[in-house]
């Protein structure tokens, strides 16, 4: 066979053929398009990729139901919201005080409630999250209140093709860790926690640890999302810190893919966009999404992810590639 | 011979529900001790409680001379006791490897274990890279015991090997126990009477959440009048 064709066909470098043109694409996208609102909402894809890609952390490895995850990201947006306005930081420097604050947070909620099992802990993150938001919009003279924080500055001056290629990035090394964490042996152990918490236990973990760690790395994750936010927007209001905003990060995960990674961020973009686009259509635009929701809960558990692996299963079967399980059915049978 | 694990009358409840009774029942290192009794006698509890995913409300489990009734159920791994539960419960969306890899509590003597662990079931390397979701029943028991050898543990205890599995595949697994048996100490409850007579050393019965009978194995097999009003049989 040809060798250029050989090279084509390994699996391996057709992975490395489709970064390197997703690369090329992410590069190109903002010279193609040309719209600085494209690129707005581009950039509020990526924001709220990297925080449903948190929420997978506790949802699709862990098997953590919360509802109160978006008081981390909200946590972030005010904490770099009010240091750069109120005391003049720079934008980086703020994220070390963000994720100090969501680790404290995190061993805190987690200790009160990760003892609580299924719905009661979801339940009890409910009410810590809602709480939270309660104090934001009572806190006039530090948050705004219900008129919300304004004045941000922004970041890169605003310039959305710097902002744009900035944000890429930040979603790439928060993938790759999210990456690295799943592969390691933690990541392995939280993936046994989803499993069968007890059987976790029985082999010799300490499942309430490994639940408070993932709970303040996701939370983190969700600040530095929340702070990414903060100086893109400009604008800060309770909302961000409202159960709805974990709705977002849930709808995302699930429709994209629980347990994924890649899941999330496809999430994101399609929530986003039907978002934009079906808000033109109709105001009513949600009930729109719900029905789409509802269908994808049904007939696609897995999410649009799965749903591109098991389509290319179905092809690999066409294309008689179906040596391997051929290979385990034999020796099954020999078995 | 010296006792590896003891337990001195104990006592749990499942919510208000009261299971065990006055449990005793000794394991001797080297031997192969045999829980029987009819269903819901409380014999899962009592290995539940010994693993403090029940823990017992009173009386003692003392093993290798410590105190381990009111350690919590991953501490006791720690000790050296390897758990085997009926329904296998292997992570299905790990593979074999990584179920192994996990349960592995010493990362340097994973390799060399793994080796004892592959050589005694051969499967298990066929599919080294497979989830455990794909396996057979008989495979994942296979993967479910292969993982309480991959620690070098002083008791393996072992919760109804044979439930659910054909005939010939029990026959593969009695053999494979008795392999182990040679090396470790076993404790095992199992309803086979055939199964359990061809592996045990001693043997307990519990019925209503009480010890009512302790024998070796010619005995046991020789006491029809335990047998039937025991065991049924």
């Amino acid at each position: 066979m040809n060798s250029r064709l050989m090279f084509l066909k390994n699996n391996k470098n057709k992975k490395k053929i489709s970064i390197i043109l997703l690369f090329f694409a992410l590069i190109v996208f903002p010279f193609i398009v040309n719209s600085t609102y494209i690129l707005s909402l581009v950039i509020e894809m990526c924001i709220f990729a990297i925080f449903a890609l948190s929420y997978d952390l506790l949802l699709g490895f862990t098997g953590i139901v919360s509802f109160g995850h978006a008081l981390f990201f909200g946590l972030g947006a005010y904490t770099t919201g009010i240091l750069m306005k109120g005391y003049g930081w720079a934008f980086v420097p703020t994220l070390l005080p963000v994720i100090l604050i969501c680790v404290a947070f995190g061993v805190g909620i987690g200790a009160v409630t990760i003892r609580a099992k299924d719905t009661y802990f979801s339940m009890l993150t409910l009410a810590i999250g809602q709480f939270l938001w309660v104090i934001v919009v009572k806190s006039r003279v530090i948050t705004g209140g219900e008129d919300g924080y304004h004045g941000v500055k922004l970041l890169f001056d605003n310039n959305r093709l710097a902002i744009y290629y900035f944000m890429i990035v930040v979603l790439l090394l928060v993938y790759i860790f999210a990456k690295k964490l799943i592969n390691s042996p933690t990541g392995k152990v939280l993936q046994a926690i989803r499993e069968n918490e007890d059987r976790a236990g029985m082999i010799g973990y300490n499942v309430l640890t490994y639940k408070i760690l993932v709970i303040l790395i996701s939370g983190s994750i969700a600040g530095i999302a929340g702070s990414l936010y903060a100086v893109t927007a400009g604008s800060l209001t309770p909302a961000l810190i409202h159960s709805n905003t974990t709705m977002h990060a849930i709808l995302m995960t699930v429709i994209g893919g629980m347990g994924t990674l890649n899941g999330p961020i496809v999430g994101a973009f399609i929530v986003k966009t039907a978002e934009h686009v079906l808000s033109d259509i109709t105001q009513r635009w949600m009930i729109i999404f719900g029905i789409i929701y509802i269908i994808i809960v049904l007939y696609f558990p897995g999410g649009i992810t799965r749903l591109k692996i098991k389509s290319n299963k179905f092809f690999n079967k066409i294309l008689r590639n179906k040596k391997n399980i051929e290979c385990f059915e034999k020796s099954s049978e020999e078995a | 011979m010296k006792k590896l694990l003891e337990i001195r009358n104990i006592e749990t409840y499942i919510n208000q529900f009261h299971i065990l009774s006055g449990v005793n029942l000794e394991v001797i290192e080297g031997r192969a001790t045999v829980i029987l009794g009819r269903n819901g006698a409380g014999k899962t509890t009592t290995l539940n409680s010994i693993i403090g995913l029940r823990p017992a409300s009173s009386g003692k489990i003392i093993f290798n001379g410590e105190d381990i009734t009111d350690l919590k159920s991953f501490q006791i791994p720690n000790k050296g006791i390897g758990y085997i539960p009926e329904d296998r419960d292997i992570f299905t969306d790990l593979t074999i490897e990584e179920n192994l890899l996990i349960s592995s509590r010493n990362k340097k003597t994973f390799s060399e274990r793994k080796e004892l662990v592959l050589d005694l079931f051969p499967d298990l390397k066929k599919y080294w890279k497979y989830k455990g979701g794909v396996l057979s029943g008989g495979q994942q028991q296979m993967l479910s015991i292969a993982r309480a050898l991959i620690n070098d543990n002083k008791l393996i205890i072992i919760d109804e090997p044979s439930k659910g599995l054909a005939p010939l595949i029990i026959e593969d697994l009695i053999k494979k126990i008795n392999e182990i048996k040679k090396t470790n100490t076993i404790l095992m409850v199992e309803q086979n009477f055939d199964m359990a007579t061809r592996i045990g050393d001693d043997y307990y019965i519990i019925d209503e959440g009480k010890t009512v009978h302790q024998s070796t194995r010619d005995e046991i097999i020789n006491n029809e009048d335990i047998k039937k009003k025991y065991l049924g049989i």
